[in-house]
């Protein structure tokens, strides 16, 4: 029952995008061209990442609006100890220190939620303005241009590029990290007990305590891990826009948050899986990327987010409510 | 009824706070501080932010939170902005100021309707519909004025910043709608099954309440407040953006949780919010004075309001948790019903009216 609604979910996001493409490209043409859908690919890679982690948070029951700050606090601060020291090895280098960063910054998240038993999301607010407060009062409020070598470079290496009429169009690596990421991350809470415990804590916590798995760790790795993926996502963020500015990122946990939900995890826990996730966000970044071509301006792409979040808890909400109608009896959510 | 309202010590010990603050700035800054400009500018500014609190302390109060409070209050100021000077030409200064204002509060009361209905008939829990109507209040306000900052006709200088008897025009709207508030929640009906629906959704609907009539309700509520937020924001200045009052809802979360209103719902007393947003201002006020030349000032408030948010809540949870109460932050997040897990099993009769 349960694995014939997600999977629908999952039908219905991809209806929904081919439909959805098919619109802008009767309005657009050009929404077909390779430069345009790699494009939506290399602008899927932050958001995609963030949405990844926020997916942990939630399928344990719990919420993390922290992590744009995350996001961009590691980033800038990776970016400025690697300047500081003046290292200019690879790019795995850098990424990995903007991952241990947000791996810290999840860390705090993680002991106030699992250790003190807050609310998460107030704590997660609360540690969002802290974060962004703290990097911008203490840390630094420039824009560096002038990066590392190494991420410059990064920025450029294209995994191949396909000649066309015009500029030729380029797949980015990114894109493919992104790709390597969510398949793991899907392997893991498929088949490895600690993902199965993750379900198993957000669906009900006192049934998995019971069954032998230590919710406090589990719901501590969930944190974490998407404090390392928001670092993962800023490091992104910074080598694609050649810059570490540490005003950038500021609101996409909103974005992340619509794409997971939309996606099909529910905030209450329990449900959720990477493949909806990934169309959740490849849904909203084509819309984001593609309403300059129908005429609308950009302005409007907030509102297209807040309208996907309220689809996204409000469809299977409406669902619920009528299949409790129809049989007279609730469904665990 | 101390159960309801929460320990009197606790009100004794806020009072104490703003009184302590005050000897304290006082001291470290005797010239500037202790004097009747500073009290009154403090007036001014505590009144935007204590509706903004008063709207998160009453959505607290049943259980749910109203994350779009912001958002309505841009929204709300720029439909007035807008509205006068559509209608200055035809309708006059007075004219247009009259509609203007109604304009405002319209898309308050509009505003909180729709998350009322939002989280009473879909009965997910409020957090993520609030998020969701904060993102598309704020992108319908950024599309409507493509984000930039929209002016008024200069006609509510007299909400904006003359004084009554020496009081801001501001605060005592704030105060007046904080004193009957304080009066719906304590001695109403509907006050009561406030309370009710805030300890458990599920006795409430056992003992016949319309819960989601109390929902919506306390939603439109919300709502209007924000829009009167919104409102005194935009006399103030005579402008509207929607990037304005961006650390509002971190202020406003931290007065809801330090006026002592329980955010798992059924327990605070609603008039406290004035010592909380007093003793906020101060706070926000010393931090001004002890930083005020340093360019991060700013910053380093929203850093020090996310720290001080997650210790107040972890004092009074710790607080709460020695009283007995056994509520987890799970049952939070659960399937609209406070009572987490349990309410997988048949619901209450009257629950399936609708």
């Amino acid at each position: 029952m349960i694995r014939r609604v997600r999977s629908s979910r999952e039908l219905l996001l991809a209806i929904l995008l081919v439909g959805l493409a098919a619109c802008f490209t009767v309005a657009a043409p050009e929404f077909l061209s390779l430069n345009h859908l790699f494009g939506i690919g290399r602008s899927s890679v932050v958001i995609g990442l963030m949405s990844l982690g926020m997916l942990l948070v939630l399928i344990t029951g719990g919420i993390d609006v922290s992590v744009s700050a995350t996001a961009v606090g590691s980033m800038y601060i990776a970016t400025v100890a690697l300047d500081k020291i003046g290292y200019d090895g690879t790019f795995a280098v850098g990424a990995l220190v903007a991952c241990l960063i947000g791996g810290l910054f999840g860390l705090v998240n993680a002991i106030l939620v699992t250790a003190l038993k807050l609310p998460s999301l107030i704590v997660t607010l609360g540690t969002l303005t802290l974060f962004r407060g703290g990097l911008l009062a203490f840390v630094g409020t420039d824009r560096i241009r002038d990066l590392p070598a190494q991420m410059t470079e990064f920025s450029r290496s294209q995994l191949f590029t396909i000649p066309t009429d015009g500029r030729p169009a380029a797949f980015h690596v990114s894109v493919l990290i992104l790709i390597l990421v969510a398949v793991g991350l899907a392997c893991a809470l498929r088949w490895t007990i600690w993902g199965r415990s993750l379900y198993a804590v957000g669906d009900n916590e006192e049934a998995a305590a019971r069954l032998g798995v230590t919710v406090t760790r589990v719901r501590f790795t969930a944190f974490v891990l998407a404090g390392v993926l928001a670092g993962l996502a800023g490091m992104m963020s910074g080598a694609l826009n050649r810059a570490a500015d540490p005003f950038t990122i500021v609101g996409t946990e909103m974005e992340a948050l619509a794409a997971v939900v939309l996606g099909g995890a529910a905030v209450t826990g329990g449900r959720g899986t990477v493949l909806g996730t990934m169309l959740g966000v490849l849904l909203i970044t084509t819309v984001g990327a593609s309403l300059v071509l129908i005429g609308i301006p950009t302005d409007w792409r907030q509102a297209f987010v807040g309208l996907f979040l309220l689809l996204g808890v409000g469809i299977p909400a409406i669902r619920q409510r009528r299949i409790e109608r129809s049989t007279g009896v609730v469904v665990a959510n | 009824m101390e159960a309801r309202l929460g320990s009197k010590q606790y009100a004794v010990a806020l009072a104490g706070l703003v009184v302590v603050l005050f000897v304290v700035l006082s001291v470290l800054a005797p010239s500037t501080y202790p004097t009747v400009g500073n009290v009154r500018s403090m007036a001014y500014q505590m009144a935007p932010i204590g509706l903004l609190a008063l709207c998160i302390c009453l959505t607290f109060l049943i259980g749910g939170i109203d994350l779009s409070i912001v958002a309505v209050a841009n929204a709300s100021a720029i439909a007035a902005a807008l509205t006068m000077t559509e209608l200055a030409g035809p309708l006059g200064t007075t004219g247009a100021t009259l509609v203007g204002v109604l304009a405002c509060l319209a898309v308050g009361i509009v505003a909180g309707f729709i998350n009322g209905m939002l989280v009473s008939t879909l009965r997910v829990h409020p957090i993520p519909i609030t998020l969701g109507t904060l993102a598309l209040f704020t992108g319908i306000s950024t599309g409507i004025t493509e984000g930039s900052t929209k002016f008024g006709i200069g006609s509510l200088e007299f909400l904006g910043v003359q004084t009554v008897v020496g009081v801001p025009v501001p605060f005592l709207v704030f105060g007046l709608i904080v004193g009957v508030l304080s009066f719906v929640t304590l001695y109403t009906r509907f006050g009561f099954r406030m309370y009710a629906v805030g300890a458990s959704e599920k006795v409430s609907r056992f003992a016949r309440t319309d819960v989601e009539r109390v929902q919506v309700r306390t939603y439109i509520l919300s709502g209007f407040i924000a829009s009167v937020a919104g409102l005194l924001m935009f006399a103030g200045t005579d402008a509207a953006s929607v990037s304005f009052g961006s650390s509002y809802l971190i202020l406003a979360i931290l007065v809801a949780v330090l006026t002592g209103v329980d955010p798992y719902g059924g327990r605070g007393r609603i008039l406290l919010v004035v010592l909380a947003v007093a003793s906020m201002q101060q706070m926000q006020t010393g931090i001004n004075l002890a930083l005020g030349r340093w360019s991060g000032a700013t910053f380093a408030a929203e850093f020090a309001w996310g720290l001080l948010l997650i210790a107040v809540l972890g004092l009074n949870r710790k607080l709460s948790r020695q009283a007995g109460d056994r509520r987890t932050w799970r049952s939070w997040l659960g399937p609209g019903d406070v009572d987490g897990p349990e309410s997988r099993e048949p619901t209450a009769p009257g629950s399936r009216r609708r």
